[in-house]
């Protein structure tokens, strides 16, 4: 009976060991890969730098760090479609993150990518982020449920009451409002392709609607073999080949 | 009333049995030929009608050395006219020849309604192949336009590249069946043609007093080269004749001799059909291109020919020093679109200039539309007070002359920019990373050479984008909200509930307050303590009568017991028995403990 706990806890110790080498080797070899991908960034080897965040990414995930330097990489190798999809990523994962939404504009606007500029109420809504919304929303809900508890405990006026109420259901119906439409453009692809075009009707011989830059954005509605209709930021709309697209989110 | 209606069904039956009588005693015979002269690779239609009888049995048809018979179907008519009924039958026959020649068919024999009637004999001439009888080929185009052809409208002279909208018209003879096997197609060098549509709009035309099906395209033409360039739209078909059945009479006639199997309707349906292709050419027609004038010709004619309007807006006009603001530039019009390009804006040095994305939408077609260029623009000083203005050239064809039209200047309001300009600083950690020097590709620019500096720490890795509101920690917070937010709202109900109806909410403190007394004198029970016992159940008693009467429970005594409940009361009884203990100090058996508590329960469960 000894012998056989003595047997299990080595059996554990053993096990613990073996994974706490295995995720150090790991953290090593992200660190590793950060740094190469980092100096051949500085060496002006961009294609170097791109193979080694893209390797990070594919083997540990999304850190907003990798997609930003990896976005850097697109940027200064040309490829503006992909530049522009690593910041959207990278945006999402750090939205307040002023590095990453700089460089995104700059690389926009050197590459003339220019959206409509929102107007009225989708004005309001566009101050805040959708994380933003969605926080200011459980804000509201949490200070509405805590009036409403010390409502009971405490006798408060009818004014106060009816005043307070109403203010934090209206906040929360803003932010609800403003989270749905946010949300809506939460979701684009990206344009990858550097000859890209829109067209009429799902096939190769159709009707060009016009050509489609790279690094728009566009929203898709359907599919169709292996054609995608899109409509783009300047609500135009078309068929355009899916392998010219990526999703932010996948 | 039921005699006048069988009455009338006898009247009418008699009528209709004269009428048949009569339409079997006018049985007439026509037959015609619909070319006396054809040639003898071609064919005639022979026709024999029979009025006055509803059904033909048999038709003998004469065997002429040379002539081939081919049933073409059979056709019914009935007529009524001032309450009298005729009908009439028609049998339709090709008749080919094997060589020319002058043939007579005899007189063709019809057996219908129990007659025996005859045509008389016709005589018709065939001649040569239509090659041979008609060099000029105007006999050809006659005889082939009989069962189908094609019509092109004149063209004139027109300019290379220019779009000429034509309309291409297949005719089809009604009396004949015919199959399309391609679309028209151009023969012609010097004119090109987009596909056209499979679908065409299908009408109905007469032409010369024949109906003709009408199949229609609508398409364009554009010369790519200045010359005459001769013409011509063809496209396949199959004239489909129909085959007679070979007849087959397992029981040798009979009763099966004139069945109804024996209908030419089978031929049509079961007989087949042979396939003759036919080959539509339409006229030859000349599609003249003369060169575009080079006197006048502006700077900026990028090949558009037709007819156009320039519109040019922006989408805002209060902005920033190195605000971007977005130029529409719509040109509309008929012509040749795909020539259009975006007017080039002026070189300026205020301006920095983006290229310009296109868009296209027809109306219908490709040479009526809108074309708009979104171009993105960025006035790099504040001294800029408007857009200056857009030139387009094209070529009117109508007028023959270049056409050059000019937008207004826009008024823009720009004020200083409030952003500093970036000045990127790198993170001491860094520091050891020096900025690029290899310039990489063409498309980098000075600007994205401004771009934040690398990130240098790792960060924490996710495996997916997922907004907040659908991370968990968030929906559980809001899940406990909600939950609160009910409970709450549950609990208000209740408290407004009670304050509604206060009799419940004294039935509820009795009940409460019962029970826990109840408790109390159960466990004195239990002890075998008789003097906690009675000062237990005393107090018990206090508090229901207290409660039920809207009194002190210490204000409740022997007395006002008495007097609210009367003497023979068993609570009163029990309140004496403590008093007495309190007072005197007595003792209660096992029994009288049990007695009392059983008691107690009952009375004050049914207190009001």
């Amino acid at each position: 009976m000894n012998g056989r706990n003595f047997c299990r806890i080595l059996l554990m110790i053993i096990s613990l060991l073996l994974w706490q080498s295995a995720t150090s080797q790991a953290g090593v070899n992200e660190e590793q890969l950060f740094q190469q991908g980092n100096e051949a960034y500085s060496r002006g080897d961009h294609e170097q730098a791109i193979a080694r965040y893209e390797k990070l990414v594919t083997a540990s995930g999304l850190s907003p760090s990798v997609l930003f330097n990896l976005a850097n990489s697109y940027a200064q190798a040309g490829k503006i479609g992909r530049a522009i999809l690593n910041y959207e990523r990278a945006l999402r994962l750090a939205p307040g993150d002023s590095d990453i939404s700089g460089n995104l504009e700059l690389v926009r606007k050197e590459s003339g990518l220019f959206a409509d500029t929102p107007r009225g109420a989708a004005k309001v809504f566009h101050l805040l982020s959708l994380n933003q919304w969605a926080m200011l929303g459980l804000l509201a809900l949490i200070a509405f449920t805590l009036f409403q508890a010390a409502s009971i405990k405490f006798r408060l006026r009818t004014k106060t009451r009816i005043i307070v109420r109403i203010g934090c259901l209206m906040l929360l119906l803003i932010a609800a409002a403003g989270t749905a439409i946010r949300y809506q453009g939460f979701k684009p692809s990206v344009v990858i392709a550097a000859d890209a075009r829109l067209l009429i009707s799902p096939f190769e011989s159709a009707t060009s609607v016009g050509a489609i830059q790279e690094g728009r954005l566009v929203f898709q509605q359907k599919d169709h073999g292996p054609f995608t209709y899109v409509r783009d930021e300047t609500n135009r709309q078309g068929w355009i080949l899916s392998s010219s697209l990526e999703a932010v989110v996948r | 009333m039921q005699h006048t209606r069988k009455s009338l069904i006898l009247l009418a039956c008699l009528m209709v049995f004269c009428c048949g009588v009569e339409a079997q005693a006018d049985i007439t015979l026509e037959a015609s030929l619909s070319h006396l002269s054809f040639p003898v690779d071609q064919g005639a239609l022979l026709t024999i009608t029979v009025n006055g009888a509803s059904r033909i049995s048999t038709i003998e048809l004469p065997e002429i050395a040379g002539i081939n018979f081919q049933n073409r179907g059979q056709s019914s008519r009935i007529n009524i006219i001032n309450g009298s009924m005729s009908s009439s039958l028609s049998n339709n026959y090709l008749v080919q020849a094997q060589k020319p020649g002058i043939y007579t068919i005899p007189p063709i024999k019809v057996n219908a309604g129990g007659e025996t009637v005859s045509t008389k004999p016709m005589s018709f001439e065939v001649t040569g192949t239509a090659k041979e009888g008609a060099p000029n080929g105007d006999r050809t185009d006659r005889s082939s336009e009989e069962v189908a052809f094609i019509r092109i409208p004149e063209l004139a002279d027109h300019y290379p590249g220019e779009i000429v909208p034509i309309r291409i018209k297949a005719y089809f003879n009604q009396k004949y069946r015919a199959d399309i096997n391609s679309l028209p197609t151009l023969r012609g060098d010097g004119v090109v043609m987009p596909q056209l549509r499979e679908k065409p709009a299908q009408t109905q035309e007469m032409v010369n007093g024949t109906p003709f099906h009408v199949l229609t395209w609508d398409t364009t033409l554009a010369g790519i080269k200045a010359g005459r360039h001769p013409l011509t739209f063809s496209m396949e078909a199959s004239l489909l004749i129909p085959q007679k059945r070979r007849q087959v009479l397992p029981f040798g006639g009979g009763l099966f001799d004139d069945s109804a199997f024996n209908d030419p309707f089978f031929d049509s349906v079961f007989g087949g059909a042979q396939r003759k292709p036919i080959d539509l050419v339409s006229p030859e027609a000349v599609f003249n291109v003369i060169p575009l004038p080079t006197a006048n010709q502006p700077k900026n004619f990028s090949g558009a020919i037709g007819n156009f309007t320039l519109k040019v807006s922006a989408n805002r006009q209060d902005l920033e020093v190195g605000e971007p603001l977005k130029l529409s530039v719509e040109i509309a019009g008929s012509g040749n679109f795909d020539r259009v390009e975006a007017p080039s804006f002026p070189d300026s040095p205020d301006w920095k200039t983006y290229t310009p994305a296109a868009t296209f939408t027809d109306q219908g077609n490709s040479y009526t539309g809108v074309k708009v260029f979104d171009q993105a623009i960025v006035a790099k000083n504040d001294t800029v007070k408007e857009i200056l203005p857009l030139s387009f050239s094209y070529f009117d064809p109508v007028k023959k002359d270049y056409v050059t039209i000019s937008s207004a200047p826009i008024r823009i309001k720009l004020t200083k920019s409030t952003i500093a300009p970036a000045t990127p600083s790198l993170p001491p950690q860094s520091a050891a990373v020096p900025a690029p020097s290899v310039a990489s590709p063409e498309k980098t620019s000075r600007g994205i050479e401004q771009m934040a500096p690398l990130n240098v720490q790792l960060g924490d890795f996710q495996r997916e984008i997922t907004p907040l509101f659908l991370r968990s920690w968030f929906l559980t917070l809001a899940t406990l909200c909600i939950l609160v937010l009910v409970a709450l709202f549950l609990l208000q109900l209740r408290r407004q509930n009670l304050q509604k109806h206060p009799e419940k909410e004294l039935q509820r403190r009795k009940s409460h307050l019962l029970a826990r007394d109840l408790n109390l004198v159960e466990q004195a029970y239990a002890s075998g303590n008789s003097l906690e016992f009675l000062a237990s159940s005393r107090t018990a008693m206090q508090n229901q009568m207290g409660l039920s009467w809207n009194m002190a429970p210490t204000a409740i005594s022997l007395t006002s017991l008495k007097g609210r409940l009367g003497q023979d009361s068993p609570l009163v009884e029990i309140f004496a028995a403590a008093d007495a203990a309190a007072y005197g100090g007595a003792t209660l058996s096992r029994e009288k403990m049990q007695n009392y508590l059983k008691i107690m329960k009952k009375e004050l469960e049914a207190l009001p």
